[in-house]
């Protein structure tokens, strides 16, 4: 079954549409938009109209690039980026590496780039924030008094908002924040960061990149919190698309996002000037090639977390289920070993 | 015994009823448990289904979001959950395409029925709704019917309870209501009917066997009173209340055997009133009846306590004296019963005075059975009558002998008439004036074998008694007929030959006709023949009489009035009578010489009969004396024997014989060597 009848409309749009591009190579922007828009997914990291408003000036350029209009969708959870890639609905998508895990094993995608970042880290991190006038200055100190406070969690598939700081601050301390918070709360990032300054919360994990922006963007919101902790690095978002898209177009894009931001032959500096504008906006320092390998890191950070909360606090005796799912943890894990040195900070 | 036993349970009708209503009971709890199961069954499936869809909803519902999310931990606590689910049989999670997410299995399949729901699992989100996946759950009836088996043995062990409960209250119920008072009821009939005894039953309840056994109970009562009705009528005189002959019977056989036992004696006093047809013909039946009552009363109360006193019959009572000690004794009971019965009683301004006669006879010595003294005592009373009346007799031996003669006589007398042992004797009468012949009278006697000539006063009675008296009689005329006829031929001339007829052959004009036919076929002329009649014979239907006798008379029969005198003849009548001769009865001739009362009414008789032109004959002459008185007043005929005693035939012809051969004189006839009497010879 599984979803043939999106799969074959998509299947007979591309290939429509691969004619078209092959058509009209030559041909630039604004000719003949295609009827079957290209979709990108985005998550909202942010405002869903924030996030869709500083992207549209980079997906227009990558319309004119390949011909065609495309669209940003803006998923209020993670899930909905995923599925929408799975589903065929959305084509390409910036998604954090826990959700392109997903995408990559259930969602038919694939990572061909990735966010570089301004400080040339190549990635950014997961803070762990606290109300300026918090009596806490540590992680500790937050987890001693869990049992009183309220926490900010991400999205289930939020990198930096669950993933990170459910293994480093929760897992490897064998504590199961759900059980042991007064209350677990789930929001996007910002919307953590607000609900921290604003006392609605006590402590929240948030990305960095996202509270850096912030910073630059409302400095009065992110002065009345405290970072009471940072996560080790990860990297950067990565830039997934469907593995069905047609060639010419994964090469399109590719070529658009690898070289957007980068001054080339044939660019103008006007046009130079006006895409780092736009990367600016977006906090960002352009994109580099990546691929699926990327993602071991967080994999394995996932894969030790689930592994250890089957054995926290609140999990009991162990059931066939949990240790079936403990045994293909491992078995992932070793999976992972085979391909790559263990991540580290 | 154990089979008697069930055979008497499975008869009776209590058993009958819990055979018919056990195995009902049985069967309808049966379908109703089935029927119940059967709903049951269905109602728990129905559930189940119900659960399955609802369990399934609620899961898809509570899966969608971990799915969706990727949340894969969530989904495998949420299927450890279902280790606590018992219906559960298999839970699969499927992804979007088709793979299978998360399972949770359970073996053992082969002996259950397997329901399964699939529900897809939808995220609806403001792009659209995404169907990521399906869940397939599937519920086995094993837990169901596992439950199901448990409440079935526990329905069936209330119901089996509940049976035997039911059972057993019937069993009970039907054995105190039905069973029970209908034996009850049943040994009360088998014992009333068995020993004939009337115990009522005693009852409580009220209902329709109450009823049966009220009207039970009622017809007892009745009975009882019937029977002791019975009894009385069968036992006692509706008249006086006294015992009567049965009882008097039945406890005389008791006092008898009680005696036997004690060796003592009894006493049966047999009493009969004295004349009492006199007082019936005279004060009429009603007072008679008082008269009977006042003398049973009497007796009753003069009698003790102890013994019995019944009405034998008639004017008859039977009296039993237990523990005699002597016949002293017995006679003063006796007296003293003829002297209460003889005071003088107040009947209609009458004063009457009854007589009793009682006869007497004692166990042992009188006989040894009821019977035997009754009869015994009845003889005493005969004997005690016979010598006047108004006293007691004992019974004896003597008067056994007697009574027993008289038997035999009854029983001989029939044979002696066939076998002609009867024959004819013949006394002549005299005619006064010449000495002469007049005629004779036959008289009949008995000559039995071994015993000789028996007179006729032995047996002419009984005769009289048993109608033998007829063919007697019968005989007597042939006898005669037959004799005058042998006298004519053989030359002896017409000779009157008188004949005693008994009343019974004058009762019925068809007895005359027998007369006249005996006589007729004898070819004797009527005129020879003399009937001769007592007055009573004639005077007891006088009217009657004169008709019968006028027919004899007009054949030319003489009739001759015997015993004239003795009886209470009626003039009128006399006067009317077709007679021909009176015969003075021997009472008066006997006494001719010493009462000078009789010499006068035997010349009134011959005036009489001189009046009435009759012939006379003066009976019973023994003495010269009578006959010469006789000779002096005109009596033309006198007969006795002094003239001559009643002879054979051959004697009186060779009397009569001179006449034929030579003329003879009556000295000569007086001197015949068989007389020892007086004879004509000596006057």
């Amino acid at each position: 079954m599984r979803g043939r009848a999106y799969q074959h409309r998509g299947r007979a749009g591309w290939v429509w549409l691969a004619a078209a591009v092959l058509a009209l190579t030559p041909v630039v922007a604004g000719a003949e938009p295609a009827a079957n828009p290209l979709r990108f997914a985005l998550l909202s990291t942010q405002a869903p109209d924030e996030v869709a408003a500083k992207w549209q000036p980079v997906l227009d350029a990558l319309g004119r690039r390949i011909g065609a209009d495309v669209v940003a969708d803006v998923t209020t959870d993670y899930a909905g980026a995923i599925w929408g890639l799975r589903n065929g609905r959305d084509h390409l998508a910036l998604l954090g590496n826990k959700s392109a895990i997903e995408a990559v094993d259930h969602g038919g995608g694939e990572v061909f780039a990735k966010e570089s970042f301004l400080d040339s880290r190549g990635g950014y991190f997961s803070l762990l924030i606290v109300a300026q006038s918090s009596p806490y200055r540590s992680a500790d100190d937050v987890i001693d008094h869990a049992a009183t406070l309220t926490l900010g969690r991400g999205d289930t598939n939020s990198t930096s908002g669950t993933v990170v700081p459910g293994y480093y601050l929760f897992a490897l301390r064998g504590i199961n924040p759900a059980l042991r918070f007064k209350r677990v709360v789930q929001g996007n990032h910002e919307g953590n960061i607000l609900a921290v300054a604003e006392g609605r919360v006590d402590a929240a994990s948030v990305a960095s990149s996202v509270f850096d922006d912030l910073r630059r963007s409302k400095p009065d919101l992110t002065d009345r919190v405290r970072v009471v902790w940072r996560s080790p690095l990860i990297p950067g978002d990565p830039l997934v698309w469907r593995k069905d898209l047609p060639a010419t177009t994964k090469a399109a894009v590719r070529e658009f996002f690898l070289e957007y931001g980068i001054a080339k032959p044939g660019k103008s500096a006007a046009r130079l000037a006006e895409e780092q504008a736009n990367l600016k906006r977006l906090g960002s320092h352009g994109f580099q090639a990546s691929d699926d390998g990327q993602l071991l890191q967080v994999r394995r950070l996932e894969l030790e977390r689930t592994r250890l909360q089957l054995t926290s606090d609140g999990e009991g005796t162990p059931t066939p289920i949990k240790l079936r799912q403990r045994q293909e943890i491992d078995r992932k894990l070793a999976e992972i070993d085979r391909q790559s040195r263990p991540w580290a900070e | 015994m154990m089979r008697s036993l069930v055979g008497h349970l499975s008869r009776g009708i209590g058993s009958k009823l819990l055979a018919v209503m056990l195995p009902c009971m049985l069967i309808g709890a049966g379908m109703m448990f089935v029927l119940f199961e059967r709903f049951s069954e269905g109602e728990r499936l129905t559930a189940l289904q119900a659960r399955l869809d609802s369990f399934a909803v609620t899961q898809a519902a509570a899966l969608v979001k971990p799915l969706w999310e990727f949340d894969y931990q969530a989904v495998g606590r949420q299927f450890d959950s279902y280790a606590d689910v018992p219906e559960l049989q298999s839970a699969r999670l499927y992804g979007p395409d088709s793979t299978v997410v998360m399972a949770q299995e359970r073996g053992g399949t082969e002996t259950k029925t397997v329901f399964a729901k699939t529900v897809p699992l939808i995220q609806r989100s403001p792009d659209g709704d995404y169907a990521i996946g399906r869940l397939e759950v599937s519920f086995h009836d094993g837990w169901v019917r596992q439950e199901a088996a448990k409440q079935r043995l526990g329905g069936i062990l209330v119901l089996g309870g509940a049976f035997l409960l039911l059972g057993g209250v019937t069993l009970v119920a039907v054995r105190w209501l039905v069973s029970k008072p209908l034996g009850r009821i049943r040994d009360s009939l088998r014992h009333n009917a068995s020993v004939l005894t009337r115990d009522p039953l005693v009852w409580t309840s009220q209902d329709e066997l109450g009823e049966v056994v009220s009207a039970y109970n009622q017809l007892l009562a009745e009975i009882d009173q019937r029977t002791q009705d019975i009894h009385r009528l069968a036992y006692h005189d509706p008249l006086t209340g006294l015992p009567n002959r049965r009882l008097l019977e039945d406890r005389l056989g008791h006092a008898i055997a009680l005696a036997e036992r004690q060796d003592r004696a009894i006493a049966i006093l047999f009493a009969d009133i004295d004349n009492f047809k006199v007082f019936n013909d005279t004060l009429g039946h009603k007072q008679g009846d008082t008269l009977l009552k006042i003398a049973a009363e009497r007796m009753a109360a003069s009698i003790r306590s102890m013994d019995t006193i019944s009405r034998w019959g008639g004017d008859e009572f039977v009296i039993v004296i237990e523990g005699v000690a002597s016949p002293g004794e017995v006679s003063n009971v006796a007296e003293k019963l003829i002297e209460v019965v003889g005071a003088p009683t107040s009947l209609e301004n009458n004063l009457l005075r009854m007589g009793m006669s009682v006869g007497i006879s004692l166990f042992p010595q009188d006989g040894a059975d009821a019977t035997t003294l009754i009869k015994n005592a009845d003889m005493a009373l005969f004997e005690a009558k016979g010598r006047g009346r108004n006293t007691a007799h004992f019974f004896d031996q003597a008067m056994n002998v007697r009574a027993l003669r008289r038997l035999d006589i009854e029983v001989a007398l029939r044979h002696a008439i066939t076998q002609g042992q009867l024959e004819l004797h013949y006394q002549p009468k005299i005619a006064t004036e010449s000495g002469a012949i007049a005629g004779v009278e036959a008289l009949v006697r008995w000559r039995r074998p071994g015993e000789g000539l028996i007179p006729p006063d032995e047996f002419i009675p009984q005769a009289e008694e048993s109608n033998l008296i007829l063919a007697v009689g019968e005989w007597v005329l042939k006898e005669a007929c037959a004799q005058i006829r042998s006298w004519q031929a053989r030359g002896f001339g017409d000779i009157h030959v008188a004949v005693n007829l008994s009343p019974k052959h004058f009762r019925h004009d068809k007895d005359i006709d027998d007369i006249l036919a005996v006589v007729e076929a004898a070819g004797v002329p009527p005129r020879l023949i003399e009937i001769e009649l007592t007055e009573s014979t004639v005077m007891h239907d006088a009217e009657k009489a004169i008709m019968l006798l006028q027919r004899l008379r007009d054949r030319g029969f003489g009739i001759a009035i015997d015993d004239f005198g003795s009886g209470y003849s009626n003039l009128q009548y006399l006067r009317r009578l077709p007679i021909t001769t009176l015969k003075i009865d021997r009472a008066f001739v006997m006494d001719i010489e010493h009462n000078e009362d009789n010499v006068e009414i035997i010349r009134a008789i011959i005036a009489m009969a001189k009046a009435l032109d009759l012939g006379l004959v003066a009976e019973g002459v023994e003495t010269e004396r009578q006959f010469a008185f006789l000779r002096s007043c005109n009596c033309a005929v006198v007969q006795g024997y002094y003239f001559s005693r009643p002879l054979l035939p051959v004697d009186l012809e060779r009397m009569m014989a001179p006449r034929l051969d030579a003329p003879q004189d009556i000295a000569a006839i007086s001197t015949r060597p068989h007389g020892g009497e007086p004879c004509l010879a000596a006057l």
